[in-house]
């Protein structure tokens, strides 16, 4: 993408934070610039730079007021996407494929979906199974991703009432996107199936994430004793 | 040392806050009144970043293995050395041996205990705040809770130290009505007449109030809820689907489906994370650059104010 990128629309949301819009959250626009101003941001981690996050097509900055204003950061925000000539972009061709067991036995709202959405358990299946869904947001918690767009016969609100416990690695969906819960905690999606790829490490240093922004997604049927067979 | 003689599960080990981690939806954590807990650190020359503990509505004893220099801070509440009532927002020397016991609380919600050093906890991921949400940080890295018999270990510092006081006038009344300073959002989607509903009617505390937000009773307000999340700031106000304020507090999750209308002064969010249910309160706008002098002040006296 070569094209000027037209300034970004900010605003100050409270004394040391601002709010950059990106564009619309799931398109390629968007997404593009959320990933390299990501990789900057995590690269350079300027001495201004408190924390950041983006989602749906924004981007968060929380910055030290004694180093930069609002108007200072617009413009080094800037600077951060426009395209770099050395540029690493996780829009690469690598699709990480996630080994999916969708047997009811591990998805536990497959059933009812089935009823709410009006089409048969292999249906939603083959549907969940046909596209190929990029990281949109990551966040929730470490390892958790927002994945779009699911094919519209799949889009559903998301439940009334949240489970208070969902499983390790539940594939998930709501509205037009998917996910899979990397540890156990509570949740509104329906589950559909569950993988035992470890999303997330976590230890008092570091944070890695099998999931990043901007990356591409695939999930891949497997049975039921494969999903047992892979239980640590 | 410190060794904890009884203590509930909302108490924990914290400090400024763990930041730099939010885009793996980590909440930030930190003191709830990052006013109160800045003093009882500028008290006892400790830096802005030095770890304390937080206690929530009172119920703690403890007893100092080791002389040290102390001071609490936050809500009116019972306290007492070796039986003997004790000011708050005060440096006091605890003997060896000596108990401090935190009993009913007269206002407010949290208190502030610091040492002069800090308390040495181990840091997860840049900070030793606990954060329950995550399950990390705090006095066992898995934010757990403090149990009988626990040890406390803290830092020694060579600085010197005064047995000195807050001055009375900057001491907040938490059972005062509040004035809650508020930024309001530019892309808020908020008719004329839902933006003055929200800055003229009272609102009350309710009893949802947690280290995540503290949702708001008022008369309603209408508004459209976004089709997409969005990223959520600090002090955030959330307005949900029946038309209530939730204020966003330090350990608020990273992202939301509710629309946001304003954002909370990192001042003013001190004072309400102090207002127990059914305390009123009413929301007056300030220019994001007043709001800012504010901050720059609060930066330089305290250190560093988050």
């Amino acid at each position: 993408m070569n094209q000027v990128i037209d300034r970004l629309v900010s605003e100050a949301v409270s004394e040391d934070v601002s709010v950059f819009h990106l564009g619309e959250p799931i398109s390629k626009q968007s997404l593009l610039l959320a990933n390299r101003i990501e990789q900057q941001l995590i690269a350079d981690w300027p001495e201004w730079l408190i924390d950041f996050r983006i989602g749906f097509g924004q981007l968060l900055i929380q910055y030290q007021i004694d180093l930069i204003d609002h108007h200072q950061l617009a413009d080094v925000v800037q600077t951060l996407v426009v395209e770099k000539a050395e540029e690493h972009s996780y829009s690469s061709r690598s699709v990480i494929q996630i080994p999916t067991c969708y047997d009811p036995r591990v998805a536990p709202d497959l059933l009812n979906l089935s009823e709410q959405l009006g089409l048969s358990r292999s249906e939603i299946v083959s549907l969940h199974q046909s596209e190929t869904y990029k990281v949109i947001t990551t966040g929730f918690a470490p390892g958790f991703a927002y994945l779009a767009e699911t094919p519209s016969q799949l889009h559903v609100p998301r439940k009334k009432i949240p489970l208070i416990r969902i499983p390790p690695g539940s594939v998930a969906i709501a509205e037009n996107q998917t996910a899979i819960y990397p540890k156990e905690t509570p949740g509104g999606w329906h589950l559909i199936g569950r993988t035992q790829l470890q999303l997330a490490s976590v230890n008092n240093q570091t944070i890695s994430t099998v999931l990043n922004l901007g990356q591409t997604v695939r999930f891949v049927e497997i049975s039921y004793d494969q999903f047992m067979s892979e239980e640590e | 040392m410190l060794e904890v003689i009884s203590s509930s599960s909302l108490h924990s080990i914290q400090d400024l806050g763990r930041f730099g981690h939010s885009r793996f939806g980590l909440a930030t954590a930190g003191a709830m009144d990052l006013h109160a807990s800045s003093w009882a650190n500028k008290l006892l020359n400790n830096t802005a970043e030095t770890a304390f503990i937080e206690l929530t509505l009172g119920g703690f004893s403890c007893r100092f293995l080791e002389t040290k220099a102390f001071v609490l801070t936050g809500g009116q509440c019972d306290v007492q050395l070796n039986g003997q009532p004790i000011d708050l927002w005060t440096v006091y020397i605890a003997e060896p041996g000596s108990t401090l016991t935190v009993k009913a609380m007269h206002s407010g919600v949290f208190n502030y205990l610091a040492v002069h050093g800090g308390f040495d906890v181990q840091h997860f991921l840049g900070s030793p705040a606990a954060s329950r949400r995550d399950q990390i940080g705090g006095i066992d890295a898995q934010a757990g809770p403090f149990k009988p018999g626990m040890i406390i270990k803290w830092k020694t510092s060579t600085k010197p130290i005064e047995r000195n006081s807050v001055p009375t006038k900057y001491i907040p009344d938490y059972n005062a009505p509040l004035i809650c300073d508020v930024m309001l959002r530019e892309h808020n989607q908020l008719s004329d007449v839902t933006k003055r509903q929200f800055l003229d009617d009272s609102y009350t505390v309710s009893n949802e109030t947690s280290r995540v937000g503290y949702r708001l009773d008022g008369c309603p307000l209408q508004i459209s809820v976004p089709r997409y999340s969005s990223p959520i700031p600090l002090g955030g106000v959330q307005i949900t689907a029946a038309g209530q304020p939730i204020v966003l507090m330090r350990d608020h999750q990273t992202l939301g489906g509710y629309p946001l209308i304003a954002s909370v002064t990192r001042r003013s969010l001190s004072m309400l994370a102090q207002r127990r249910a059914g305390q009123m309160l009413r929301f007056k706008q300030v220019s994001i650059n007043d709001a800012q002098k504010e901050l720059v002040l609060l930066n330089k006296f305290f250190g560093s104010f988050k």
